[in-house]
């Protein structure tokens, strides 16, 4: 199942693109990752619009009012707070919805790059049995050869007045990592959340460094693109609200549909 | 707030999963095997490139006589089926992009050279002749190094335009040699020329086979092709309709093959003709074996199976069937095949009687 209907369409279409692009399949898996980050967009959109709507929730006065008011009382703070979410247009749901469907399309990428590599005899035996017919044969095994990368190995760049090698994409993956980090988890009201956003974004870059470090640079090749374009949807996404919100701050479409929204979350508690 | 726990968790799962892998990656114990092993008969020893470690069985009584290297390292691991010199020199190439040398006098593997100048992993077993031994490399080079010393013997290595994965045959002063950049090569053993090439269209994955003067190649696009060995001609051409990866044996006349579609087939090696085709249990990457009177052909998913050269009716009530994934060519010792095996806990080469297709283990995994 997994195989069927994840991995050989994404293995035949980043073949597919690697022939299209002139056998290149460092440009392959680039738009190969553009394209599913794009088909992937409204999932992507949901999750960082719901993180940016639940952080601006929790910076609110009217929430930070609501915590201390019901402090004491877990249950209706419970129900405040999903009172507050109906108000304001807020699925709590929809972040986690958008990041769980994401994990099978983001393995099935990373597998579909590494078994496309097919670096060692059982993995390109493997390979010609996910081969649709329609591909030629004469593409396999790929040129795993990008710029100065062999895209099977760990990148290094050598040069002469060096006396050390310099791994480059290890370096773009954590500085790119940890600047989407920062961006899509915004910092939120509550301590449990602000400490989550701070492991996220101290151990995620060296996790991913670590793996761009040791595993083929065609995954790390991956990890950047991913992460640039992230970065991108962010940014443009942050200014969208920023652009929307005017000077009391970005607001939930919803929410502003009705009106004054900016005064209903900062002034709720005051209208009680 | 329910919400708020539950994206967290979703990204403390995240997390978690990539410390995970991390650790795994970090571990001590065995690390997991990303080939299939690579198998060597001589004066009835068994030599065992898989994983960490390279072994040596002794046949008579088929106890391991050494190891190499002693300890486990997590940066050595070794596929490519080992070469023998006549005076016992066992040659090995390694993950670690190095072709170790060793004695094996006293049944202690110590390294007499180490050659280092390939710049990727060797994945095909070297070949020796005389005081030549031949390396494949996926780095594209083809080495020629002096047997006593590990010093090249060409001015230049040979290059390719692609990975060699495959040991080079070699036919007295010739040397044939198959890439995966779809090409066969056919070089001179002394200095490395070039004498011809044959660019068959889709890449090749294993030696090819040499008979009566035919070279016997199968390609990823599925066709054997039979070129005449002194000028690279195609003479004929077979289309199997899947994947060749084991190269094809010859016996009395005829070519047998198998393909990643399950197909076995039986050529006629004057002109490819198909004399029969048997469907086999999975998918072949390997070659078959022949008796007097049977042929042998192991599959992916732990089969074995015997067929009757003659007419391609089975030998055996039923296939022998394994635990774990068949991918690297069975040998056949006496009346034994040896099936070497992936992806079982247990055991790494199993005996399966040529006449009775009853099966046992023979050498034990044993990761150290």
């Amino acid at each position: 199942m997994w195989n069927s209907f994840i991995l050989e369409p994404a293995i035949n279409a980043l073949i597919f693109i690697y022939d299209l692009l002139g056998q290149n399949f460092g440009l392959a898996i680039i738009v190969f990752t553009a394209l599913v980050r794009l088909i992937t967009l409204p999932l992507t959109y949901q999750q960082m619009r719901s993180s940016m709507v639940m952080a601006d929730i929790q910076k609110s006065d009217r929430y930070k009012k609501m915590q201390e008011k019901y402090k004491n009382d877990r249950q209706k703070m419970s129900e405040e707070q999903m009172k507050l979410f109906r108000e304001v247009g807020y699925n709590p749901f929809s972040g986690c919805l958008g990041l769980l469907i994401q994990f099978p399309i983001i393995i099935g990428l990373y597998q579909a790059i590494i078994r496309s590599l097919a670096a060692t005899p059982a993995q390109l035996f493997d390979l010609s049995k996910f081969i649709y017919d329609a591909i030629p044969d004469n593409l396999i095994p790929l040129n795993s050869t990008f710029l100065y990368m062999n895209l099977g190995q760990p990148e290094r760049l050598e040069l002469d007045f060096l006396p050390f090698a310099i791994p480059v994409l290890t370096i773009l993956v954590v500085i790119s990592t940890y600047l989407q980090t920062k961006l899509t988890t915004p910092a939120a009201g509550d301590q449990q959340s602000n400490q989550m956003s701070q492991m996220m974004s101290l151990y995620m870059p060296l996790l991913l460094g670590y793996f761009a470090y040791t595993l083929a640079s065609g995954l790390a090749l991956y990890f950047v693109t991913s992460n640039l374009l992230g970065i991108v949807q962010g940014l443009v996404m942050r200014r969208v609200r920023e652009a929307n919100a005017g000077p009391e701050g970005a607001l939930p479409a919803k929410a502003k549909k009705k009106g004054k929204q900016s005064e209903q979350i900062s002034a709720g508690t005051k209208k009680r | 707030m329910k919400a708020t726990r539950l994206t967290t968790s979703v990204r403390y799962f995240a997390l978690y999963l990539l410390f995970g892998l991390i650790l795994a990656s970090c571990g001590q114990g065995p690390i997991q095997a990303s080939s299939w092993p690579g198998v060597t008969h001589a004066d009835n020893t068994l030599y065992i490139a898989y994983n960490q470690f390279v072994r040596a069985i002794d046949l008579e009584n088929e106890r391991e006589i050494w190891r190499f290297p002693a300890e486990a390292d997590r940066n050595l691991t070794f596929y490519a089926p080992p070469a023998v010199s006549s005076d016992g020199l066992v040659i090995v190439g390694g993950y670690d992009q190095k072709v170790y040398a060793l004695s094996t006098s006293n049944n202690r593997p110590e390294t007499v050279w180490v050659f280092e100048n390939a710049a990727d992993r060797i994945i095909g077993g070297p070949a020796i002749s005389g005081e030549i031994v031949l390396v494949p490399s996926a780095d594209h080079k083809l080495y020629a190094l002096d047997l006593n010393n590990g010093q090249p013997v060409w001015a230049q290595p040979f290059e390719s335009k692609h990975a060699l994965w495959s040991a080079p045959l070699i036919d007295g002063t010739m040397v044939y040699l198959s890439s995966l950049d779809h090409t066969v090569y056919a070089l001179d053993l002394e200095s490395g020329r070039l004498e011809w090439e044959n660019d068959l269209g889709s890449a090749i994955s294993d030696t090819p086979s040499l008979s009566n003067g035919l070279l016997l190649c199968g390609t990823f696009g599925g066709t054997l092709y039979a070129l005449d060995k002194e000028t690279g001609r195609e003479l004929w051409r077979f289309e199997s309709g899947a994947a060749i990866w084991g190269n094809p044996v010859v016996a009395d006349g005829m070519v047998y093959v198998a393909n990643v579609d399950r197909d076995a087939f039986a050529l006629d090696l004057e002109n490819g003709a198909v004399i029969w085709r048997q469907s086999l249990v999975s998918s072949a990457s390997t070659s078959p074996i022949t008796t007097d009177e049977v042929v042998y052909f192991a599959s992916e998913e732990g089969a074995v199976e015997a067929f009757r050269k003659a007419d391609g009716d089975p030998a055996w009530p039923s296939g022998a069937s394994i635990l774990g994934r068949l991918l690297a060519d069975p040998i056949l010792v006496k009346d034994e095949l040896l099936v070497p095996v992936m992806e079982n806990n247990e055991c790494i080469i199993f005996g399966v009687n040529a006449d009775t297709g009853s099966i046992r283990c023979l050498v034990q995994l044993d990761e150290g």
